[in-house]
Parts: structure tokens; C-alpha cells; sequence
């Protein structure tokens, strides 16, 4: 039995998260009625618990390490916990996106014991953290009605949060901004996509002429030069990102996306010219294999780690994750290809762009312009995010190095991840609770 | 209800029209591009990329599964893993003769143990033998590599070149695939990790140098095909009414003095005859009134001072011919001696691109990847690799090269039945006057070629007397099961 699931498990990681993919786009569309659509949420706990065990169950059993099975009940036991909770506190919580969070945990969670016990054991406790605050959330957000006014607020605490790292932070990985306190590492950047979001979705839905927009881009601007300063790229495309399609969806006007496409190939010009940094970044993007010991090192192990896994993996802990540095963070969609197969990867990739489309969706479903423009936020901020890491580990693009959304190790990444998800979760309670104004009859198609 | 385009063209637009469903429209575009972009990526490169000394993986997988076994054409093992006393010895039945091209993994890899090591160490066994290995604690067997080798030739192109040292190819005119790689001296494969010391120690005889792509050598007279391609190209309407009156040797660049193989004169000569016979001095006169730049450029399009399409170890042909080169290394050049060298995998290939109407096949050494119970993991398909003549062109180039067979230097194989093209080459190499490699290279049958063989034997002597007969014993093997 043992080596019948260990042997068969990237399979039915493939089949899992197909079905739950399926499961994703039966839910999404609105013609099934409630009942219908509880018994496809359920199956997509089962689903996410079952992916959970299989996991581990092959782990289990290729290490002979009995602490896998504990972890694995231990985090079963609270995660199922902290699912009743929330159906307690809000019955009418958004199941669908409830449910997709924890999947994309879940692998994670795989992943990371795989590549290190302890890394997993402290991930699931700042997720332990985040969700138990995350409870809250909604209430808070029912609750101050004023939030899409406090735009001032959300500006001041972002530049401020992103100061405080270049006056007293440090350097990690060269180009990555942090603060400590106690053990734990804060990097601004990461929590600062939700303020930046926040600050532009209330600001323009406050005010929407034209010449507003100026205030908007000179306050983005200032947030995206303190990180291009110091040196983090990938945070800065994303706020970018955020920025020009926040602008998009409140003037409605197709110029904003391609005005904004010019100068950003513009400013990634003028920071090839001005930073060698970047100019190696793209040299080793164009041929990886010229300095395969040294500039190329990052990639090209990226790039055996995805090509020797092949389309179904080695198989957990059977792959060389470790041959590439930091695999935890930057680089952990090429672990997961090496060990689980690009079958797998490949249908996460498409399982992030359900998420995010359903997020849209959700935005477009908002009766009140600062709750719309703010999922619509997040989910670009996130897709962005999805793009740069994933691209940059296949080069598809050139490597910037940010994390894998719920999946990759890192604390302030999986705080700000949730957060959003929480946030999202409250704005939709908010909006039900909303008199109805008229219904707009909106498809989408998946 | 009546169907109205106008209606749902409304519906669409108005869909369209909405920034958040443009924005989905545009992320799904990009999520499909990267997902696609890592999906054809493990198609078309990855095997090339992930078969890299440092990819770490490489051994991890050697440990893990049993090396796959690399078999001939037919189907006949040339390489396996044997278990004797409860360890894995890699054995190779056929000892010293497939050397160089299958290659060793037992001191580090190379040939197709080198290039296929990814294939050999990675097992597509099925799930359920995977689960029946799990569950005896054994390990799985690895892939199996089917090369373009074929046992039968290769023994007889080994056994034809006998003693000497050198290099033969053979390959399939169609399909680039080769056939035969024979490099000597050689050695045994079979406990080169214990011979090791005394194996590099040997540096007379370099056998560890698979003379077929890493040997240099002066092309000697084989080179006049590369001149005869160049003077069609310059004369396309009257290159036919060239002639010239040997006198054995010829005189340029102030004193400097060329002379025909020992000394002969051929006296009254056209192009034809001049070519058949390999009169040196009628090439040296030939060449001398080159453009040197467009010589330059057919000589690159014709793979020299280039890399080759090639995955076995190789070194690059070198030509001096430049725009502007003195008269010296022209002369020297146009008759194959000097400073140009090839290797004889290279002279293989244009001989190949010339029988197949001038198109240069990529030379193939693996046909396909199976798994060790026989399932296609990955077939490879004959490629087109470049064009180096028009078919006219060719024509004539053969033509010329089968009057080298009936009138000229390659009489050897006049009277056989498949109607046999070549061209054959005596290079003199050192300081000894007379001492030279023997040469020949060339294809049959002449109006429908199958194969093409090139042999280079080391200090033999003259080509036709040397060189022609081995590939006639070549020919002869592989046309007597097809033509009897
Ligand atoms: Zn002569």
C-alpha cells in the first residue's frame, strides 16, 4: 500500500489538482443553485485534504520520519478548526475562495517539509498567527464604514513603512529590504502592496477626474522609487502594475494600459542603462549557460531542476531542490516542477489564474467603488507577483526574485497574501450586507 | 427565439468594453504564454540543457537507478550494466570496437554514454515495475538508447583497416545517420578505469582520441572537390572548357614550385581529367585565378573554421583561405596541404550533402529512446542540416567524382556493380618527403546514393592503393545483401 501511494502520488497530485480546477470553474459559474454549490465546496476541502495526505503519506514513508505524520494531524486538526471558525463567525463567508486559499497552503506545506522540516513547522505557525487575526478582519472592515476615506493614511504608513527599512534595515540577499523585531524579519515591500492598493483604490474612488490622477501616480511614483533605490525590482514592478491598472479600471480608457506599457519598457531601459545589476540579470536571462558557475548559476540549476523533473517529477525527495539558492523562496515553483512534475506546475499555474479571474469577478460584483477597485488590486498585485516569480524561474523573463503567493517560505509574503484574501473576504461580507442597488447582469467566462 | 448576431455582437463589446475583463483577459494571455513557454521548453530543449556536467542530477540519478543499455540498429546490445557480486559493472560486448563512438562511463563519459548519459540514468520503466522495484528494494533499469550504428559494418570497416591507425565513417546519404565510426588506435572500454595510467601514459598512439571528429588531417587531394565546387560556381555556363598541359610540376609566387604525386606528369588535360586523375598542379593553376574572398565564403558555407552540427566531441576544420591570402596558401590549400586541416567526420559530411543533391543531413548517432521493457520514450527524425549545393551543382560534382572511379585515381572500384563516386587523397604530413595519409571519400550508388563513406589511414601511403580498396570492402559488405 505504502509503495503504491508513494509510487503513484505525482499522479494523483496531477488528478487532484485538475478536479480541483474543475471544481473551480463549476463554482465560478453562477448557474448552479446553493445546494449545488455546497456540495462542490465540500468536495473541494476533501480534495485539498486529500492532495494534504497523499503528500505526506509519500513523505512519511520515503524518510521513515514519524514526525511527518504528527505534523500533518496537527495541522489538519487546526486548519479544519479554523474553517468552522469562520463559518461560525461569518456564515456567509465566501467559500470558494476560502477553500482555494487553503489549497494553495497546503501545497506549500508539502513542499516545505519536503525541503525542510523545521522551515515548515515555522511557516505553519506564522500562518497560525495571520489566520487567527484574519478573523477579525471582516469585522473590522463591516464595522468602519469611513475606511475608503483614510486615503491620506494608507499613503503615510506605506512611504513610512518603506523609509524605516532604508534608515534602519539591512540588506538581505542583496537587494532585498527587512526590518527586525524580536526573531521575526519584516519586509516592508511585502505589506506595503496592500497599503498601495488600499491608498489608490480609495483615492480614486473618492475622486475621479482626470487631474486626481496626477496626486495618485506622484504618491505611487515616490513608493516605487524608495524600492527601485534600493534595489528591489520585483516589489517595484508590482506596485507599477498595481498602479497602471488601478488607473485603467477607474478611467475606464485603454490608453492608461498602453501608456503605461511605454513607460515602464521605458524605466526598465533606463535602469538597464543606469544599473549594472540589471544589465546582468538580463544578460543571464538572454544565455543562462555563458557563466553557468556564477551569474547563470540561479537559473540554469532552475532550469535542470524543471527539465530532469520532466512532465509527472522524480517524485518527492528524490529530486536535488538544495542545487538552487534559495529554493524556499524565489525558486520554489522549479522545486515543485523538479519533484511533483510539470504537469503539476503547469496546472497551478492555471489554478493562480482561476483565483485571480474569480477575484475580478468578485471586484465587478461590488456595489461600492473602493471595495471594487481593491480586489481588482489585489488580484493584479498578485498576478504580477505570479508572473515575475514563476516567468523568472522558467525564463519566460528576466529573474527579480519574489516569492510564490501562500506557497513560498517567508513570513511577510504569506501575512500580506492572506491578509489580502481576508480583506477580500470582508468586502464581499460588507457588500452583501449593503442595501441592493441594481442588479447588473454580469458573465464571466472561465 | 430568433437568433441575432447584431444582438450577441452588442453583448460582446459591451463585455469587452469592462477594464476588469479586459485586465482577466490580458493575465490569462500571459499565465497561458508561461505555462506554454515551460511546456515546450521540456519538448524541444531541455534534454539538451539538463545533459550538462553540472547538473548535479546526473549522478544523483545514476545512483538511484540501473545505467540503460545502448544497443545497435538491430537491436544488439553494445553496452549494459551486469551485476556480478552484488555490484553494478558496466560491460561492453564488443571490447575495443565501438570505443571511441559508444564511449565508456566508467572513468567519467563520453561518446554516447556522454551525450545520452541523462537518457541512460533516467528510467521510464512502467508504474507497476516501479512499485514491484519499490517493494523489493531494488532499483529501476534506465532508459535504453538505440544508436544508428549498425554491428555488421562497423566489424568489417574495423577488420579492413586492419593495423593501421586512422579513422573510417560511414553514413546513411538520406538520413545523415551514421552507420559506422571506427577510430584506431583504440582500446577496451572494459577496464579503461583500470588501465587509466598506462592508457594516458601511451602518448604515441592517442587512443583515447576518437580520430573520426577530433582527428586533424591534411585533406590532401580530397580538397580539389571544395576547388572544382568553387571553379562551377564562378564559371556556372563554361566551367567544361577549362583545360591545362601538366608538366609535372608548376612554378609560382617567384621560385616557389608545386609538383604532381611523385613527380608525374599528366601532360594534355580537361577539368574532368584533371580531377580524375588529381593532377596538383592543374588545381594550383585553377585556384590561383579564385576570388579569394568568395572562395573564403563557400569554404564556410562548406563548414570550415565553423562548429559542426554535432553532439559527439569534435574539433573544428581550419582553412586559411582568406580575401586578400597570399598566393603560398593558396596554392598549398587548393591541393589540400599547407595549413588546412578537416576532420574525417566533416569530409563525411559534404560527401553526404553531395550524393543527397547538395543538402547536408544532420549527422545522427541516436535513433531513438526506449524504455527498458521497449516502449518509445522519444524518437528522433532525420533533419535537414544545409544546403551547400544546388542539385545542378551536385550533378555535376558527381559526375566528376565517378569519372575519378572509372578513369582515375579510384580504379580500384571500377568494376563493381553499384556504380561507386569518390575522390581520393595521398596528404604528405611531417618533415619525411613521401610519407602521407591515405585518403578517400565517397558515395554510391551513383544515381541513387545510400551511403557515404570517408577513410583516412595514417602513413599508408597513396589513396588509391590504400584508401579505395578498404572502401571498397565496405561497399562490397553492405551492397552484397542488398544487391544479391
Ligand atoms: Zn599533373
Amino acid at each position: 500500500m505504502g509503495s503504491f501511494i508513494s509510487e503513484t502520488s505525482n499522479y494523483l497530485f496531477v488528478i487532484t489538482i485538475l478536479l480541483f480546477l474543475l471544481s473551480d470553474v463549476l463554482v465560478f459559474n453562477n448557474s448552479f443553485n446553493k445546494s449545488v454549490k455546497d456540495i462542490i465546496n465540500l468536495s473541494q476541502v476533501i480534495l485539498g485534504i486529500f492532495l494534504h495526505a497523499i503528500g505526506y503519506i509519500t513523505l512519511l514513508i520515503r524518510s521513515d520520519d514519524i514526525r511527518y505524520f504528527f505534523f500533518f494531524a496537527f495541522q489538519e486538526i487546526i486548519i479544519l478548526a479554523v474553517i468552522m471558525i469562520y463559518h461560525t463567525l461569518y456564515p456567509k463567508i465566501n467559500k470558494t475562495l476560502l477553500y482555494n486559499m487553503f489549497f494553495f497552503l497546503f501545497v506549500g506545506s508539502i513542499m516545505l517539509s519536503r525541503l525542510k522540516f523545521d522551515l515548515a513547522l515555522k511557516q505553519f505557525i506564522y500562518e497560525l498567527v495571520i489566520l487567527v487575526f484574519s478573523f477579525f478582519v471582516p469585522y473590522i472592515i463591516k464595522r468602519i464604514p469611513s475606511l475608503d476615506k483614510w486615503y491620506f493614511i494608507y499613503a503615510g504608513v506605506g512611504i513610512s513603512l518603506l523609509l524605516i527599512v532604508i534608515l534602519a534595515g539591512r540588506v538581505v540577499n542583496g537587494s532585498m529590504l527587512a526590518f527586525r523585531i524580536g526573531d521575526m524579519s519584516f519586509q516592508s515591500a511585502e505589506f506595503v502592496k496592500i497599503s498601495l492598493v488600499l491608498f489608490l483604490a480609495s483615492y480614486l474612488a473618492n475622486y475621479k477626474k482626470a487631474k486626481n490622477y496626477i496626486f495618485a501616480i506622484v504618491i505611487a511614483l515616490i513608493h516605487i522609487a524608495i524600492l527601485v533605490v534600493s534595489r528591489d525590482l520585483g516589489s517595484a514592478g508590482i506596485y507599477f502594475m498595481s498602479m497602471i491598472f488601478l488607473i485603467f479600471v477607474s478611467s475606464e480608457n485603454i490608453l492608461t494600459i498602453l501608456t503605461g506599457a511605454i513607460a515602464g519598457l521605458g524605466s526598465f531601459t533606463l535602469a538597464y542603462i543606469m544599473f549594472d545589476h540589471v544589465k546582468v540579470r538580463v544578460a543571464t536571462w538572454l544565455n543562462p549557460w555563458e557563466d553557468i558557475r556564477g551569474s547563470g548559476y540561479q537559473l540554469t540549476q532552475s532550469l535542470f531542476a524543471i527539465g530532469t523533473g520532466g512532465w509527472f517529477g522524480l517524485g518527492l525527495l528524490k529530486g536535488m531542490p538544495y542545487s538552487i539558492p534559495y529554493v524556499s523562496e524565489d525558486f520554489i515553483f522549479s522545486a515543485i516542477g523538479e519533484e511533483m512534475g510539470v504537469f503539476f506546475s503547469c496546472s497551478l499555474i492555471f489554478l493562480y489564474l482561476a483565483v485571480i479571474l474569480y477575484m475580478f469577478k468578485l471586484a465587478k460584483s461590488m456595489k461600492n467603488d473602493f471595495y471594487k477597485y481593491t480586489i481588482y488590486g489585489f488580484g493584479v498585485s498578485l498576478a504580477t507577483q505570479v508572473v515575475l516569480t514563476v516567468g523568472g524561474g522558467s525564463r519566460f523573463i528576466p529573474l527579480t526574485g519574489v516569492t510564490l503567493p501562500l506557497i513560498s517560505m517567508g513570513g511577510s509574503s504569506l501575512w500580506t497574501t492572506i491578509l489580502m484574501f481576508s480583506i477580500i473576504q470582508g468586502m464581499v461580507l460588507a457588500n452583501e450586507a449593503e442595501e441592493p442597488v441594481e442588479e447588473e447582469e454580469e458573465e464571466d467566462e472561465i | 427565439m430568433k437568433y441575432d448576431l447584431k444582438d450577441d455582437l452588442k453583448h460582446l463589446y459591451r463585455h469587452l468594453k469592462n477594464p476588469v475583463n479586459i485586465t482577466g483577459l490580458l493575465f490569462a494571455a500571459v499565465f497561458t504564454a508561461m505555462a506554454l513557454n515551460i511546456v515546450l521548453y521540456l519538448m524541444n530543449h531541455s534534454y539538451e540543457d539538463i545533459n550538462n556536467s553540472s547538473n548535479n542530477r546526473a549522478v544523483m540519478l545514476a545512483k538511484e537507478n540501473i545505467r540503460g543499455d545502448i544497443v545497435s540498429n538491430d537491436g544488439t546490445v553494445l553496452a549494459t550494466t551486469r551485476i556480478v557480486d552484488g555490484e553494478e559493472v558496466r560491460y561492453y560486448p564488443y571490447a575495443n570496437l565501438f570505443a571511441h563512438v559508444v564511449g565508456y562511463s566508467t572513468y567519467g563519459t563520453t561518446g554516447v554514454e556522454q551525450i545520452a548519459n541523462m537518457r541512460l540514468v533516467t528510467s521510464n520503466d512502467t508504474l507497476l515495475n516501479k512499485i514491484e522495484n519499490d517493494l523489493y528494494g531494488s532499483k529501476d533499469k534506465g532508459d535504453t538508447v538505440v544508436t544508428t550504428l549498425d554491428v555488421n559494418l562497423q566489424e568489417v570497416a574495423s577488420k579492413a583497416l586492419g593495423v593501421y591507425k586512422g579513422a573510417i565513417v560511414v553514413t546513411n546519404v538520406k538520413t545523415g545517420e551514421i552507420l559506422v565510426m571506427v577510430s584506431k588506435s583504440d582500446y577496451d572500454p572494459n577496464t579503461i578505469d583500470t588501465d587509466w595510467e598506462s592508457v594516458i601514459a601511451d602518448t604515441k598512439s592517442s587512443c583515447l582520441v576518437n580520430r573520426a571528429t577530433q582527428g586533424m588531417y591534411p585533406p590532401g587531394s580530397t580538397f580539389k572537390i571544395f576547388d572544382l565546387i568553387e571553379y562551377i560556381k564562378e564559371h556556372p555556363t563554361d566551367y567544361d572548357k577549362y583545360t591545362y598541359t601538366c608538366g609535372g610540376s608548376l612554378k609560382y609566387d617567384n621560385g616557389k614550385k608545386i609538383s604532381c604525386y611523385h613527380g608525374m606528369s599528366h601532360g594534355s588535360l580537361s577539368l574532368e581529367n584533371a580531377f580524375a586523375k588529381s593532377c596538383n598542379c592543374a588545381f594550383a593553376n585553377l585556384a590561383l585565378s579564385f576570388d579569394r574572398g568568395m572562395y573564403a565564403s563557400t569554404l564556410n558555407t562548406m563548414m570550415f573554421n565553423e562548429k559542426l552540427p554535432l553532439e559527439l566531441e569534435y574539433k573544428k576544420s581550419f582553412v586559411e583561405i582568406e580575401d586578400g591570402c597570399s598566393d603560398s596558401t593558396l596554392v598549398q590549400s587548393s591541393i589540400g596541404q599547407g595549413t588546412v586541416l578537416m576532420s574525417p567526420m566533416h569530409l563525411n559530411m559534404v560527401t553526404q550533402g553531395i550524393a543527397n543533391d547538395g543538402m547536408v543531413m544532420t549527422p545522427m548517432i541516436i535513433k531513438r529512446i526506449e524504455s527498458s521493457g521497449g516502449d518509445s520514450v522519444k524518437i528522433y527524425n532525420p533533419s535537414e542540416y544545409r544546403r551547400i549545393l544546388t542539385k545542378e551543382e551536385a550533378d555535376i560534382v558527381t559526375e566528376y567524382m565517378r569519372s575519378v572511379v572509372t578513369t582515375g585515381t579510384g580504379d580500384v572500384l571500377k568494376g563493381s556493380t553499384y556504380e561507386a563516386c569518390g575522390k581520393t587523397g595521398s596528404a604528405e604530413y611531417g618533415t619525411v618527403k613521401g610519407d602521407s595519409h591515405a585518403l578517400f571519400t565517397g558515395f554510391a550508388p551513383m544515381n541513387d546514393p545510400e551511403i557515404a563513406v570517408t577513410v583516412v589511414i595514417e602513413g599508408a601511403g597513396s589513396g588509391g592503393d590504400y584508401a579505395v580498396p578498404i572502401a571498397k570492402r565496405i561497399f562490397d559488405a553492405y551492397f552484397g545483401e542488398s544487391y544479391n
